[in-house]
């Protein structure tokens, strides 16, 4: 029989898991950092920074979406299409002129919420698993681009975009709106009713049910806020390259599933945060800048990246297994 | 070691099992001798699955040890248990459905050929043979899934046969088999028996244990009560065994009397075993729902909270008839399930406290969808203090809490939607006494403020001295209606268990 | 399934014996892959490392061979060994570390993936002459490639419905606990599925190299997800357990024919994207109509 009723499981371990789960990846941040001053001290000088900041945004905006993709228990491969969706459709749409700017963002805002719901309806309602359907999704749009460009990308980039380079010192348009856009999800997250029926979800859809949370609609919700999320990411990306090209969004997905684990969230739902993928984020484009400061081929940040994952996992795996 | 050629083929002595602080089996000692049918007996929790379970190897006792066919058995693993010829069927059938029967038949001792191949000749004609000594015709490519549950029990038994065991443990081989089916097990059984195998047959139908086993072990609350041969006992001696105990444990008293009907169910069938069931529950009520595993009590309380469909029948809630589609309608109608399986069903373990109490009144504590964190802790507060709920703070992950304080943080969930019914199901499983007693309690004072309560337990002592009225299921319908001051333990478990 | 392949016989127009010959010489590439690709997912689990995985395997090949007719055993056997490493280093992780599959895989595209493109991002090493010819060789009319998938169609064939292991995959993807409680070695069973999917995309890697005569790193672009398809599309269920290679094979012959129709359409290579992904709807939406819900509950 148990002895009493005040029993709080003594748990030795739980003290240095806890850390590791919560903190552990700005422990990582910091000794990367050192590490960085150590090896390639000229990371920190103000043209390499802000273009670091810069790529960080635009991975940040993506790992957003993906951190709460992640937290229902889900993942989301069609981010990269969605991106060279948003570029075609901009150019398209806007033909060069200005004033159609704002027409354009939006009819690439809601082609971009279609493939989001796109993913959320055959992840729910035909039990897909979430890898297959969105780079199935991912195909599906690939190919309505080609079909729709046939190879030569239309329409021109209206010149007020690059309104996305402006910078003060290294800080820039597009690290505002990263910023900005973490600050609204973070307290959507933790602040609202809504964020919390997702990280139930993930947690234990059958238990979320039994408490009348409608499970279907909140994945669906979040799979088109994720694509939605990469539209903006795309119209950043489009105002800075300044022209249509196909391959502008190679690596999106693997570096915000990535910046995700890292961060903390992980790929079963329920458990992780943005605050730990900002960390990630920002983990992950160091090393990739370090990776071309050391002068190590470019291709080499795969390998570094497949191997950080699978520690992360393996660590935070090891760490939680107190369940 | 020492092959005394021992009267019994199978000895277990003083073994012992706990879970977590719980005591599951306490020194129980059985003795099962070669050819004969041993039942084992014993209301829901007595320990019959644990004791099953250890004996297979899937568990391993904390003490105690076995010894089959002369040797000393400590240490199990269930390949050793089945190479050994000790072969379990368990209730949940191990078949994997995608495969045919023949192959499930064999599953893991394919017969092989000279080149390490599956002997499909083999395979299939041991496969057809066995299938007609149970007397089944089933054509053997068909995919197990695409069979009912009563021939996949079947293909069970022939699975076990196959395995050439001297002992067949069968946990409730009768559960979904009827008439011809039956007495077509027990012809086999009695078969077995001839050729030198001993049956372990655990059954809470008695008058299959009359009829079919030659000794009988009643286990209860984790012990041995007795080992006897059959023929040395009638019914009632037997139910008195299984449940005849003193109220130890003491239950707060009724201070209410039941007002009106306030939920009513007419005729409700489900897909998932509920058949033409009706039943009312008055406000400030509390009714107990007993019955035996399978009988259909979860799949009762699911119905009635929306989270199963209904195929016929109607729910009215006041007078007025009700559609629950899912939970959500049914919370929005002050109806609340506790489930069964905090674990499964109730928590979200990874997540903090507040966050699993608060979670069904969200709409309460936010404004526009903001939280207001202030609204939600003054809640967690009131809570802790009502329930006496152990915990550092609101922010504590609910896995590091005991499994009755987890419990209370289930049941402050649900209050907080201001139910005017409430279905536990199981309210005090794993949960320890001083907890227990709160939560009854609790019951009690909700009784008071007029809530509805309809009670699914397995523990008979629970149910009597807690409810008003008790409705005994069986086999997916009601079949009793009893008041709680007027049965008894032997009453209900009568009900439960006859034909 | 086998309205598949009807469905894609019915398509073809253009059914001369050359076109013939060559659409089955490019199945045998997708095919190869695909068939490992189905031993993994049978068990419930997924490879998605085949394409980087060819990708230096073609790589490797080629470096070792370097136009030498001599280094062809080398070569071969090398590359083979490096399958059969990765498959064994991917099951080693799932099996003891318990990490998912899709996780361990995943990993490993991208660390394949960055060895390989270290190692050169250009084409680079040279194919033997010989071992070039063996491209477009034929025997009977059939070409020598054809032969090897056939063999390999066999092979695996015989392995799912013959063997003691093949039985095992199934089980362990219907029904993992029940397996387990059977006595059935999962561990094992792990090892070798993952490496004979390895293996089989090892020597699709080879099979490439007699192709473009060099070590090329692009290719292997999509394989795993075409691979998935074919199987997929083929009746296979990603949940495991369920499947046949005569399905599997439909999958193939159903993409290898659709990719080569629209190559003669004049379509672009997104297209084809475009339409695989629709055909993979299409076969998901009609199959887990069919997909029974397994187990019934027995509650108390």
């Amino acid at each position: 029989m148990e002895s009493s009723s005040s029993g709080i499981r003594e748990n030795k371990g739980f003290r240095f898991q806890e850390f590791i789960t919560g903190y552990g990846v700005y422990l990582a941040l910091v000794i990367l950092l050192i590490v960085a001053a150590l090896i390639t001290p000229n990371l920190f000088e103000k043209e390499t920074l802000a273009v670091m900041f810069r790529q960080c945004a635009q991975l940040g905006i993506i790992a957003i979406g993906q951190t709460m993709v992640m937290l229902v228990a889900g993942l989301d491969l069609s981010v990269g299409g969605v991106i060279v969706m948003t570029s075609i459709v901009v150019a398209e749409v806007s033909n060069g002129k200005d004033e159609m700017i704002p027409i354009a963002i939006l009819t690439a805002l809601i082609f971009g919420m279609l493939v989001g719901l796109g993913n959320g309806l055959l992840i729910t309602k035909r039990k897909v698993p979430p890898l297959v359907a969105t780079l199935v999704m991912l195909f599906l749009v690939q190919g309505a681009h080609q079909a729709f460009t046939r190879g030569v990308p239309g329409g021109f980039v209206p010149e007020a975009m690059g309104i996305v380079n402006q910078s003060w010192g290294f800080i820039s348009i597009p690290l505002m709106v990263w910023i900005g856009l973490n600050i609204v999800f973070i307290v959507i997250l933790n602040g609202t009713s809504y964020g919390r029926r997702i990280y139930a979800t993930g947690s234990n859809p059958e238990a979320a049910r039994l408490t009348g949370i409608p499970v279907n609609l909140i994945k669906i919700s979040v799979y088109v806020l994720a694509s939605g999320l990469a539209v903006i990411s795309g119209v950043i990306l489009t105002g800075y390259v300044g022209y249509v090209d196909r391959f502008i969004a190679t690596g999106f997905d693997l570096d915000s599933i990535a910046a995700a684990v890292v961060g903390g969230t992980a790929f079963f739902g329920g458990k992780g945060g943005l605050v730990g993928t900002i960390a990630g984020v920002l983990i992950i484009q160091i090393l990739s800048t370090m990776v071309v400061l050391i002068g190590l081929e470019i291709e080499t940040q795969f390998i570094i990246k497949g191997i950080v994952i699978l520690a992360a996992v393996s660590l935070y795996g090891l760490a939680r297994k107190n369940h | 070691m020492n092959q005394t050629e021992s009267k019994y083929i199978l000895e277990m002595h003083h073994i012992s099992k706990s879970f977590g602080g719980v005591s599951a089996l306490q020194d129980v000692s059985f003795k099962c001798s070669p050819g004969t049918v041993h039942a084992l007996v014993g209301e829901n929790g007595a320990g019959k699955s644990t004791l099953i379970k250890i004996l297979s190897g899937a568990l391993k006792a904390d003490s105690g040890e076995i010894i089959f066919k002369g040797k000393n058995h400590s240490s199990f693993s269930t390949r050793e248990a089945l190479n050994q010829g000790i072969s379990v069927i368990y209730q949940e059938l191990a078949l994997v459905l995608q495969m045919t029967v023949a192959e499930n038949i064999f599953l893991g001792r394919e017969p092989r050929n000279a080149f390490g191949l599956v002997d499909q000749v083999r395979l299939r004609s041991v496969a057809q043979d066995l299938l007609e000594q149970l007397g089944i015709k089933i054509d053997l490519d068909i995919e197990v899934g695409d069979l009912s549950v009563a021939y996949q029990q079947m293909i069970e038994i022939a699975k076990a046969l196959s395995k050439n065991a001297d002992l067949i443990v069968m946990d409730e081989p009768s559960a979904i088999l009827a008439g011809s089916e039956l007495e077509q097990l027990f012809k086999i059984i009695q078969s077995l028996v001839k050729g030198g195998v001993s049956v372990i047959y655990i059954s809470h139908r008695l008058e299959e244990v009359f009829k079919i086993a030659d000794v009988v072990s009643v286990l209860k609350d984790g012990q041995l009560v007795d080992t006897k041969p059959i023929k040395e006992l009638d019914r009632s001696q037997l139910v008195r065994m299984m449940v005849g105990r003193s109220l130890e444990e003491v239950f707060p008293v009724s201070t209410h009397q039941p007002e009106d009907i306030i939920l009513e169910a007419k005729n409700i069938s489900t897909d998932t075993i509920l058949n033409q069931v009706s039943l009312y529950i008055r406000k400030g009520e509390i009714v107990g729902l007993a019955g035996m595993v399978g009988s259909g009590r979860t799949e009762l309380a699911r119905a009635l909270f929306g989270a199963d469909m209904l195929a016929s029948g109607s729910i009215s809630l006041k007078g007025k008839q009700i559609f629950l589609n899912n939970p959500s309608d049914a919370i929005k109608k002050k109806v609340s399930l506790v489930p069964e399986d905090r674990k499964q069903q109730g928590l979200f373990i990874e997540l903090p406290i507040r966050n699993n109490i608060s979670m069904s009144i969200l709409r309460n504590i936010s404004l526009w969808g903001f939280l207001n964190w202030k609204k939600e802790k003054e809640i967690v507060e009131l809570a802790r203090k009502k329930h006496s709920i152990a915990m550092v703070s609101g922010n504590q992950e609910i896995q590091y809490l005991s499994g009755g304080n987890q419990q209370k943080v289930v049941l402050a969930k649900w209050l907080q939607t201001r139910p005017e019914v409430i279905i536990m199901d199981e309210p005090t499983r794993g949960v320890d006494v001083g907890a227990k007693f709160e939560i009854y309690q609790l019951m009690r004072q909700l009784n008071k403020e007029g809530i509805a309560i309809l009670m699914i337990s397995s523990e008979l002592i629970e149910i009597l001295g807690m409810s008003d009225r008790i409705l005994v299921m069986k086999e997916g319908s009601i079949v009793a209606e009893l008041q709680s001051s007027e049965t008894s333990e032997e009453q209900i478990i009568e009900y439960a268990t006859t034909k | 399934m086998i309205l598949m392949l009807i469905g894609t016989f019915n398509s073809e127009r253009f059914l001369s014996l050359r076109n013939l010959t060559n659409v089955f010489r490019q199945a045998a590439y997708l095919g190869t892959a695909a068939l490992g690709e189905m031993l993994v997912i049978l068990t419930a689990g997924i490879d998605l490392s085949i394409g980087s995985l060819v990708k230096l395997c073609v790589l490797v090949s080629a470096i070792v061979m370097d136009g030498n007719p001599d280094n062809v055993w080398i070569a071969v056997l090398l590359t083979l060994g490096i399958g059969l490493l990765v498959g064994l280093i991917h099951a080693f992780l799932i099996n003891e570390l318990n990490l998912s599959p899709f996780v361990v895989t995943f990993a490993s595209l991208f660390i394949l993936k960055g060895i390989s493109l270290t190692i050169t991002t250009k084409p680079i090493g040279r194919a033997s002459r010989d071992f070039l010819m063996l491209y477009s060789q034929k025997f009977l009319g059939v070409p020598i490639i054809v032969y090897y998938f056939i063999f390999i169609t066999l092979l695996i064939m015989f392995l799912l419905r013959k063997t003691v292991f093949g039985k095992h995959i199934y089980a362990i993807g219907g029904n993992l606990s029940v397996a387990e409680l059977s006595g059935i070695q999962i561990k094992k069973v792990r090892y070798g599925v993952y490496s004979l999917c390895s293996v089989l995309a090892a020597s699709t890697g080879l099979l490439w190299l007699m192709r473009m005569g060099v070590g090329d790193p692009v290719i292997g672009k999509e394989l795993e997800l075409n691979a998935i398809i074919a199987v997929v599309i083929g009746g296979t269920s990603l949940f495991g357990g369920r499947g046949t290679v005569t399905g599997v094979i439909g999958g193939i012959l159903l993409l290898t024919f659709t990719d080569n129709l629209l190559v003669v359409l004049g379509a672009s290579q997104f297209i084809s994207g475009l339409v695989k992904g629709i055909i993979f709807v299409a076969a998901v939406a009609l199959y887990k109509q069919e997909d029974r819900s397994r187990g019934a509950h027995s509650g108390p």
